[in-house]
């Protein structure tokens, strides 16, 4: 005669329980819903085809509830906003991709985001890239406002480097927020131990082109 | 007092219970009270004096009924109500991902043993009618199977064409699809202004995108009677080169 | 003396009843009775809070199965649980009443054999 076990409050709880556990655990491994911002960033890591990284900093965006988080690879600097809520999981947006290489003395991007309140137009940048000589051993951030906004002068050097996997060494520069700034332009100029200019790129006229 | 009394006495103690367990408790005790008044029954007792005599040995049911409740205290009903809500919830929020990646799912599949479900180049035209007569873009399709793959996706060429395949100087298109490796795991959009394509002798070649197909797209470019289309995808660490043979025909003479 | 033991006898008692094989409510009323040679002789419907907390215990697990009436009955089953809380009990029990015995028996007026 066929047996139907009957099941306990605490046996249905469990397995109620190991449901709601199993269903956050696809939900995550999965990309439906990220429970972490590692996983956000693979999400967008194989949307882009690019390599898998690893998360190197972390700076808070104002404004927009969001952190910045730079990661790199043997091949890619990444960076893009991340944030939580309760309705998606951590997703990530906003992503800029930097892709490396490896005879240049350095690689730079700009990263930029336009908030408006009361009608004034503030914009957020960053410049982030990786250090690809060694000999390099201090870069200039020249950020010239061609109409609206103001000129900004930055000089990285080693205490600003971020170092990564197998040493590599990678910067993240949050420029001083501007108001009103419509057009501008950025370059990054390496220097060697002696001084000597390595190189200047310019990265906000289109696709980064040496000068 | 009758037997339907005495279990309605003991359940009306029960205010920790739910109704499932509410009529197993009731359909328990009124078995266990069915088996004794089945007992008296076949020594011999009149059925009236069988169930005061069961009744009489059941206890007090108020009593029952109040330590029966004890044993149902209500914090695992909470886990339970509570561990429904939040999948309830979680599952209303992974409903739309969940669905975005059954599609993935479907296009990997479809990709990596049917492709020509999802872009045929037989199936496309170029601008729909000309002068009342419905443009194909490729006359003449072959069907080929060239496969690369690198970090974990694969870049499937699966049709090759002609638009005059007679003709000395022609376009050529080729079906292109990707899918992942895994089945379940994501695939990559590779757009078209990403692909940088380079043709025979450095032609520039271009890429194609039809809207509502997934992961599939098409290449064309200007080629040479004889020569084979090829094509290049090359970024961030990622390398496709694929040289697609096309159907030439018999030369005009 | 114990003030409260970690088990209460009745329940002792509905463990050592399933130890042999699963019962259902009556039977086990019945069996009990049987065994105590009319001794023990609970109320009966104060079984069932007993067996409904020692399920909820996991001491035992119940099961629905067809009567030959027809009706759906329900069978309780001892746990490895069960089993061992009956066994450590049971142990508990033996020398907390041979300790009892053994002063009963020295207690001058008292005839024990």
């Amino acid at each position: 005669m066929r047996k139907r076990p009957t099941v306990t409050r605490r046996r249905a709880a469990l397995r109620w329980l190991v449901a709601l556990c199993l269903l956050a655990a696809a939900s995550h491994v999965l990309g439906w819903y990220c429970m972490t911002p590692k996983r956000a960033l693979r999400s967008m890591e194989r949307t882009f085809f690019t390599e898998q990284t690893e998360f190197l900093a972390r700076v808070e965006l104002p404004y927009f509830s969001q952190e910045l988080r730079l990661s790199g690879g043997p091949d890619v600097t990444l960076l893009a906003g991340y944030s939580f809520s309760w309705r998606s999981g951590w997703q990530g947006s906003n992503m800029v991709i930097l892709e490396r290489q490896r005879d240049w003395p350095f690689t730079a991007e700009w990263y930029g985001r336009m908030a408006v309140r009361d009608h004034v137009y503030t914009e957020y940048s960053y410049i982030f890239g990786c250090v690809e000589d060694p000999a390099v051993t201090e870069l200039e951030i020249v950020y010239t406002a061609i109409r609206g906004g103001h000129d900004q002068t930055a000089r990285l050097a080693a205490r600003d480097w971020i170092t990564g996997e197998n040493g590599r060494r990678y910067f993240l520069y949050a420029m001083e927020p501007e108001e009103e700034s419509w057009e501008r332009c950025c370059s990054v100029t390496g220097y060697l131990a002696d001084g000597t200019a390595a190189g200047t790129l310019q990265i906000l006229d289109g696709r980064p082109y040496w000068e | 007092m009758t037997r339907r009394e005495y279990t309605a006495r003991v359940l009306i103690c029960l205010r920790r219970v739910t109704r499932q367990e509410r009529e197993a408790i009731q359909a328990e005790i009124d078995g266990h009270m069915e088996d004794h008044i089945c007992a008296l029954l076949g020594l011999g007792y009149p059925p009236e004096l069988a169930e005061e005599r069961t009744l009489a040995l059941m206890g007090d049911p108020a009593e029952v009924g109040q330590e029966l409740n004890r044993q149902y205290p209500f914090r695992w009903l909470a886990v339970k109500w509570g561990a429904i809500v939040l999948m309830l919830a979680l599952a209303l929020l992974v409903a739309r991902p969940a669905w975005t990646w059954a599609g993935v799912v479907s296009d990997n599949l479809w990709n990596r043993f049917a492709p020509t479900h999802q872009l045929d180049l037989r199936e496309l035209s170029l601008e729909g009618y000309v002068d009342g007569k419905y443009v194909r873009i490729a006359s003449d399709v072959a069907e080929v199977d060239l496969r690369q793959t690198d970090g974990g996706v694969t870049m499937r060429v699966y049709q090759a064409g002609l638009e005059v395949p007679l003709a000395p100087k022609t376009e050529a298109w080729v079906s292109v699809c990707l899918y992942s490796e895994n089945p379940f795991g994501e695939t990559p959009q590779i757009y078209g202004d990403v692909i940088d394509m380079t043709g025979p002798l450095g032609r520039e070649v271009t890429c194609t995108f039809f809207s509502g197909v997934k992961r599939s797209f098409t290449v064309r470019g200007q080629v040479r009677r004889g020569e084979e289309l090829r094509f290049t995808y090359e970024q961030y660490g990622h390398r496709f080169d694929f040289s697609v043979p096309l159907p030439w025909g018999e030369a005009l003479s | 003396m114990k003030k409260k033991q970690s088990i209460e006898h009745t329940q002792l008692l509905v463990l050592s009843l399933l130890a042999g094989e699963d019962m259902y409510g009556y039977q086990m009323i019945m069996e009990l009775a049987r065994r105590s040679d009319r001794t023990f002789e609970m109320k009966e419907g104060t079984l069932y809070p007993v067996l409904h907390g020692l399920e909820k215990d996991g001491y035992v697990e119940a099961y629905q199965q067809e009567a030959p009436t027809g009706r759906m009955r329900k069978y309780y089953h001892l746990t490895r649980r069960g089993g061992a809380a009956l066994k450590t009990e049971a142990e508990a029990w033996k020398t907390y009443s041979g300790a009892v015995n053994a002063v009963l028996r020295s207690s001058p007026g008292l005839n024990l054999a």
